[in-house]
């Protein structure tokens, strides 16, 4: 018989949690393992090259597109090490019988707590008052209390759920959009659903936390940010394509809103031109898509991700299959 | 009625904000002198320009036993805030001088800054945005803070409101102080504990005590030994609660993982220290109380102490017992 054989293609920085958390028990199991951590995400020629002979592949931020998906000989699983599968082609990879897979709310804490801490970062100018000390600048800035202030929260999911839970005890009064209503949830953190126009006109921080799909895409855009109060803040963490980036860029040179803090963007890496970051870190927080980026979130990931290649490889089903309907 | 000149010195950064939104209120009752100044006054300057003032509003100018020699008519000294280190408050009740604070007013400012800084901290936010902002783009693993262990050092009401504010992490709770409310402790399911045990079992040391004799340098070598080597220090009380040479060291040493500091032994501090160089510190410029909220409230309660004194009572906000 030959042997199992799994790919893993991820971003550099997961090399130790997956030393630590799946190396060892896929080379236990006498599994055949080729590995490849990258700094940018790998290209289709070379996504190919990984998976056309595979059994599973557990993959990071990489395009899985159909052509990779039909070139495939043997593949059996595609385990995303994350939760955002929107990069991968499921239509395609349930035609060829593959379980595309992810580990739902892994990362609900991290983002949320990330998402609370560029909260704060926005109404107390962290980043820009340590990088004036950093230029041997001593000056006072003025921010604002989040006690009092209205969040809004789009998308009142797992990770939605996790920004309210601590955003509540932190005094804001929160509402909510969302196509879905949890009203138990709601009452017991006082949240009120409204509709996204409202959120948008009434909210001092508004934090995306949607899925990407064909009915958020560019859901925000011009139309939708001029609603914003110019006092605002809008804050991203979830999928840079729910914004319309130029015309966040716009609002920003306007001062239509006070400022925005982005982990996510359209393209990533993004394009060094992109103007969202050559604005300074009063107006514009920008990280490197790490809100999910915890070691303990990163653990989470790589226990599920790592048992449902091991159920594929004794010819179970795995869990958290994103692709069955 | 006749009413009474009252000088206020505030830093040029809130001129803007207080004459949108206190000035009116002020000149209703009295006949301000508005100072707004770029650079904190000298001792020198502080007897040049209030020696003759009966009340007199101030932030962060050293008061000492020299400059209040020279003020012959002051009856109230009102702090713009609410640590009064820079104030000689022995030699103020000598010579009869009220010295009042707005204790409690920025409880609320300073410990969302605290939460700010954990948080920055632990996913490194600041230097990830400067590096996006130079064109990088890579993964870094912080730590969540959820389910850690949150030692505070002094529960008084900064300390208070940190413990309420930070609830929806899931966080357990350590403190020390040497006074012990019960009550709260039960409510919020804080646990009291010594100081090295607070040392050596938090994740997150966040300090709340004010300066005092008894506090310098209260964190030191052998705090920082006793601290886990994954721990982070937040500090927004008063920089010579902690030894800076000490935390240097600790941090090169790698005895603790980071820290961030929105308070300093010196204000400004000296720019060579290499605080300003290590990648896992994060520093700020003593913001902790500057919020426009909390200059507001802090201006109704100076509001009130002014009041209390020209009415010939003892101002509630007096710091030291008549």
């Amino acid at each position: 018989m030959s042997h199992f054989k799994v790919s893993i293609t991820l971003p550099k920085g997961f090399k130790i949690i997956y030393k630590n958390k799946m190396r060892q028990e896929f080379l236990r199991r006498k599994f055949e393992v080729i590995e490849y951590f990258y700094e940018t995400p790998l290209k289709e020629h070379q996504i190919i090259h990984y998976l056309k002979d595979v059994d599973a592949a557990v993959v990071g931020g990489e395009n899985i597109s159909r052509e990779v998906i039909e070139k495939t000989k043997r593949l059996k699983i595609i385990a995303y090490f994350g939760v955002g599968v929107d990069k991968i082609n499921l239509k395609a990879a349930k035609e060829k019988g593959i379980y595309v897979t992810n580990t739902p709310n892994a990362n609900a804490i991290s983002v949320a707590e990330f998402t609370i801490g560029l909260i704060l970062n926005c109404m107390r100018k962290i980043c820009f008052s340590h990088n004036q000390l950093r230029n041997k600048n001593w000056q006072l800035v003025i921010g604002s209390e989040c006690e009092g202030k209205i969040l809004g929260i789009i998308g009142l999911g797992s990770i939605g759920k996790e920004v309210a839970k601590r955003a509540s005890h932190l005094g804001f009064n929160i509402r909510a959009f969302d196509i879905k209503y949890d009203y138990e949830f709601a009452s017991k953190y006082d949240i009120k659903y409204i509709s996204l126009d409202k959120l948008l006109s009434i909210s001092d921080i508004i934090s995306i936390h949607m899925p990407l799909n064909c009915r958020t895409i560019g859901i925000i855009d011009k139309t939708k940010i001029n609603k914003m109060k110019n006092m605002s803040y809008l804050i991203n963490t979830s999928r840079g394509e729910i914004v319309d980036e130029q015309a966040l860029i716009e609002a920003l040179e306007l001062k239509i809103i006070s400022g925005v803090a982005l982990d996510v963007f359209k393209n990533e890496p993004p394009s060094r031109k992109n103007k969202l970051f050559q604005f300074n870190s009063l107006r514009s927080i920008t990280t490197s898509h790490v809100a999910a980026g915890t070691i303990e979130a990163a653990n989470r990931i790589a226990e599920v991700t790592r048992d449902n290649v091991i159920l594929v490889s004794k010819g179970q089903e795995p869990i958290f299959i994103t692709n069955k309907k | 009625m006749k009413k009474h000149k009252v000088t206020i010195l505030l830093p040029k950064v809130f001129e803007e904000l207080y004459k949108r939104n206190l000035k009116n209120i002020f000149n209703d009752k009295y006949i301000m002198r508005e100072i707004f100044f770029n650079k904190l006054y000298s001792k020198q300057q502080m007897i040049d320009i209030a020696a003759d003032e009966k009340v007199l509003i101030i932030t962060l100018e050293t008061i000492d036993k020299d400059v209040l020699e020279a003020y012959s008519n002051l009856k109230i000294l009102v702090i713009y805030g609410v640590g009064f280190n820079n104030i000689d408050i022995q030699a103020a009740k000598e010579k009869g001088i009220f010295v009042t604070n707005a204790s409690g007013a920025n409880a609320i400012s300073v410990a969302e800054l605290s939460l700010g800084l954990m948080l920055s901290a632990a996913r490194n936010i600041i230097n990830v945005n400067n590096l996006t902002k130079a064109g990088k783009w890579n993964l870094f693993l912080g730590t969540e803070i959820t389910h850690k262990t949150l030692g505070i050092v002094g529960l008084g009401k900064i300390g208070k409101e940190l413990v309420k504010k930070i609830t929806g992490f899931g966080m357990k709770i350590l403190a020390y102080d040497v006074f012990r409310d019960e009550d709260f402790a039960d409510k919020w399911k804080v646990e009291y504990v010594d100081i090295d045990r607070l040392a050596s079992e938090s994740d997150f040391i966040s300090l709340h005590v004010p300066s005092s004799k008894e506090n310098y340098h209260l964190i030191d070598y052998n705090f920082f030994c006793k601290m886990k080597k994954s721990a982070i220090l937040i500090n927004t009380a008063r920089g010579k609660i902690v030894n800076e040479n000490d935390l240097i060291k600790a941090l090169e040493e790698k005895k603790i993982a980071g820290a961030a500091l929105d308070v300093f032994e010196n204000e400004p501090p000296s720019y060579h220290s290499r605080l300003f160089q290590l990648n896992n510190v994060v520093t700020t410029s003593h913001i902790g109380g500057s919020t426009l909220e909390a200059m507001i409230r802090i201006g109704v309660i100076t509001l009130k102490n002014l009041e209390e004194t020209f009415q010939g009572k003892i101002p509630k906000n007096n710091v030291y017992k008549v």
